[in-house]
């Protein structure tokens, strides 16, 4: 081939990722604090700790940077508040730097996935690259998590980081250093990176055994060993501790029950493995499931984009035909790559209750987008160009509307609720009437202290303080996951359940959702309607009554409280 | 072998006793269109059988269509256009300037009002539905549909060796796959499957697909000595057996 024409599909490879690429940060960046509407407790809690470890590091209990943030007691793997820390101190404590920072992140993915189709062995490995970009970057899944201020993202990047340096590693072995580190990093930074890299590398030491266990490979193992353990010390020294394992209760509640079915007929023991066996196998195979691939959105309402899956409907052909060249190809390296991370990647989600849970199976998205793009670059050797370019620009196109629709129209209203719209405004009205005191009713509501103290810029050394009041040896007890107190008292605001015997004959504002009040109810407390946030749908998401001490007491004057 | 191994797929499995029970037609028709489908997959030189597999398709088709409660794709419930209103209102205008005159899109009535949209989308919510191999190995579970009684069809022990099967098809004969699973799951997506039956269009596909994937384990086993070839069936035998109860217990609840 003549030099000129290889440098002329190299620059046009170059303008259409650039374009590409630039379309992406638009995309990824536009609205990104608006939609979605509100700021979620889970992004509250790494943007506030990592304001609160910017001004003292410490987080909000007064750890100094903690191995695991104990947050509400879920024990977050804490590479994410810390790399939220530049963006908080560059943008400020304002939704935007919390979400840019995993924006970035979820952007990034790009390149592991380019660069490791360029890597594969396949007919035409830079059209898959571009096609590999290309889905990845318009599915809603990278999308969707991409635009939110949780850690997975940062997981999903540094692992398929890893995965890159590791396809790399089995031709050139000082990558796997490379491997090793991105591998153990994702470790910090997602929960479920934490289960997947283990079984991940354990698939893959079995599959690829011939190379792992050539002579100088082997000796290069020792090393490579040696460096994960290194760097994983952190996590062994809480390994035993609940901070490592918080959410044992996650894992199949419906186990018992099925069982139980069972038991007129086997053993127990064989009724529980038998219930094991449907379950886990139920589950992971929903991951692979059209239907929750392509057609329906996570059953959970806050994690869903309204009428759309995590890919396309389209998507569904080159996701077979895909699946077919990868089965083709079986005995090709790169082929058994996806196939170890296809198998893999939904293992910790399906150990779960959740059905399809999108959150836990992130990194499902990078072997899928590489099968699906396979599957698409298939049909472009099928096709000739004059065919496919227009056809694939078309189904571009129409993904795009789609997801306008989804994402852009339906889901800052439909969704505003399940996503803590009226926090902010609720911090503004508290803001405004300082001589007022708030009570804010925990009974229905999820804990909304820390979006409060992220919306009010609440002093973290105070906010420690007061963290440490509440949960009395909360620094000692950090790893042993002592109960959460979802009480806590600062500025003129107050986060618990309210107290009916008493909370009435105070003068003060009681706040709580549509439910918490009934009209009867405040006209029997002589309790008046001081404000109202309704959500875009205009359904009400907060509701302040006032107080009125003297009122009540006429009507009950018998009362401790009025004799008082 | 292979008709042993035929045999226990088509016939161990809550699924072809279910239909059996409900209709004596269908389970006779599912009968034959399975054996004759696995026979064109097995014959080299099978036009005549093709055909025959084709006939018996269509007839199964038609008794899928009289069965099944066909839903209108384009009827809305009450709660449908209580949701399609909400939704037409959520929309923004969408305006182009050409030639100083404001051109205005009706994207909003385009997506959820026009019964061509309505239609499609009612056709992609069956397809999902057809395609989902929980449906088939897992009654659904672990997202079951509200408002529908979810059945256990095949023992999900088979599921790897239906993948596998439909793999060796495709490797084989890709027009199979097409007449017997790609056909049948577009007619069910324009049709749904909302019967007692459920989509039994597809029966004959997943037992042949399940008893080649197994025939490769038969294949593999070949390989070993005979007692531990023997010793693979009857452990297979007994997890297929174990998991066949299980599965029977939970339909019965």
């Amino acid at each position: 081939m003549p030099v000129t024409k290889v440098k002329g599909s190299k620059n046009i490879e170059l303008i259409i990722l650039g374009v590409v690429f630039l379309a992406a940060i638009f995309l990824y960046t536009y609205k990104l604090d608006k939609i979605p509407s509100g700021l979620y407790i889970d992004e509250a809690l790494p943007g506030y700790n990592a304001y609160s470890l910017l001004q003292t590091a410490k987080d909000e209990y007064g750890k100094f940077f903690p191995i695991v943030l104990r947050f509400y007691g879920s024990y977050n793997p804490p590479l994410f508040t810390y790399l939220t820390i530049p963006f908080i101190w560059l943008l400020g404590l304002n939704i935007f730097a919390v979400r840019f920072a995993s924006c970035l992140f979820g952007l990034f993915v790009a390149f592991p996935v380019y660069f490791l189709c360029r890597s594969f062995k396949v007919k035409n490995s830079k059209k898959l690259s571009i096609i590999a970009v290309l889905v990845l970057v318009i599915s809603p899944w990278s999308f969707f998590y991409s635009r939110i201020g949780y850690e997975v993202s940062l997981g999903l990047m540094l692992f398929s980081l890893g995965v890159l340096f590791f396809f790399l590693g089995l031709k050139k072995n000082s990558y796997l250093v490379l491997a090793i580190l991105f591998f153990s990093l994702s470790t910090y930074a997602a929960y479920t990176e934490r289960f997947l890299v283990p079984i991940f590398l354990i698939a893959s030491l079995s599959v690829f055994r011939k190379f792992f266990f050539k002579n100088n490979v082997r000796n290069y193992i020792y090393k490579l060993l040696t460096i994960a353990f290194i760097l994983e010390i952190p996590h062994l020294t809480i390994l035993f501790k609940p901070a490592f394992f918080p959410k044992s209760d996650l894992f199949f509640g419906a186990l018992a029950y099925q069982a139980n079915e069972l038991d007129a007929v086997f053993p127990h023991w064989l009724s529980l493995s038998l219930s094991f066996a449907r379950e886990f196998l139920s589950q992971y195979l929903s991951y692979f499931s059209p239907r929750n691939l392509f057609f329906l959105p996570d059953s959970d309402m806050q994690r869903s984009i309204p009428e759309l899956s995590v890919f396309y409907f389209w998507m569904i052909v080159p996701y077979f035909v895909g699946l077919y060249a990868l089965w083709k190809d079986r005995k090709s390296n790169w082929s058994k790559l996806v196939m170890i991370l296809l198998l893999t990647a939904p293992i910790p989600a399906a150990m779960t209750k959740d059905p399809f849970s999108t959150h836990r199976a992130l990194p499902l998205l990078f072997p899928m987008v590489l099968t699906i793009a396979l599957g698409i670059s298939k049909f472009g050797e099928i096709f000739s160009k004059k065919v496919f370019i227009p056809v694939f620009t078309l189904l571009i196109f129409m993904s795009l509307l789609l997801l306008w629709r989804s994402y852009f129209v339906f889901l800052p209203k439909e969704k505003a609720k399940y996503w803590g719209y009226g926090t902010k405004e609720l911090a503004k009205v508290i803001e405004s009437t300082p001589n007022e005191h708030f009570v804010i009713d925990q009974a229905r509501i999820k804990p909304i202290y820390i979006q409060l103290a992220f919306f009010l810029k609440y002093s973290p050394d105070k906010f420690q303080e007061i963290s440490q009041e509440m949960n009395p040896g909360i620094l000692e007890n950090y790893y042993n996951n002592p109960e959460f107190n979802s009480h806590y008292q600062f500025a003129n605001l107050e986060t618990r359940n309210v107290d009916w015997k008493e909370d009435i004959y105070k003068k003060q504002i009681l706040v709580g959702d549509s439910l918490t009040f009934s009209e009867t109810q405040a006209k029997e407390h002589s309790l008046s309607k001081s404000f109202e946030i309704k959500d875009p749908l205009d359904e009400i998401v907060f509701v302040g009554y006032k107080t009125n001490p003297d009122a009540k007491c006429e009507s009950d004057p018998l009362n401790i409280h009025c004799r008082k | 072998m292979r008709w042993k191994i035929f045999f226990l797929v088509t016939f161990l499995n809550p699924w072809i006793w279910r239909i059996f029970d409900r209709s004596l037609v269908v389970f006779a028709l599912l009968v034959v269109s399975t054996f004759t489908l696995y026979l064109t997959f097995r014959c080299n030189d099978c036009r005549y059988k093709k055909y025959i597999s084709i006939v018996v398709l269509l007839f199964l088709g038609t008794f899928q269509y009289r069965i099944t409660y066909v839903k209108s794709l384009v009827n809305l419930s009450n709660d449908d256009i209580r949701v399609r209103d909400m939704r037409l209102k959520e929309y923004p205008p969408v305006k182009f300037t050409l030639v100083n005159k404001p051109v205005w899109i009706p994207l909003a009535h385009w997506f959820e009002g026009r019964p061509e949209s309505i239609s499609f989308f009612r056709i992609l919510y069956n397809l999902s539905e057809a395609v989902d191999p929980n449906l088939y190995f897992f009654a659904n579970h672990p997202r079951e549909r509200v408002g529908t009684q979810e059945f256990e069809k095949f023992p999900y022990l088979l599921f790897p060796f239906f993948a596998l099967g439909y793999f060796l098809i495709i490797e084989k004969s890709k027009q199979l796959l097409v007449t017997s699973f790609i056909i049948p799951v577009f007619f069910l997506s324009l049709i749904g499957h909302d019967s007692k039956i459920g989509p039994f269009l597809l029966f004959p596909f997943f037992a042949v697909a399940s008893t080649v994937g197994l025939e490769r384990l038969d294949k593999s086993a070949g390989k070993l000595s005979k007692i531990k070839k023997r010793t693979v069936c009857i452990l297979f035998l007994s997890l297929y057996l174990l998991v066949f109860v299980q599965i029977l217990i939970y339909a019965s609840h």
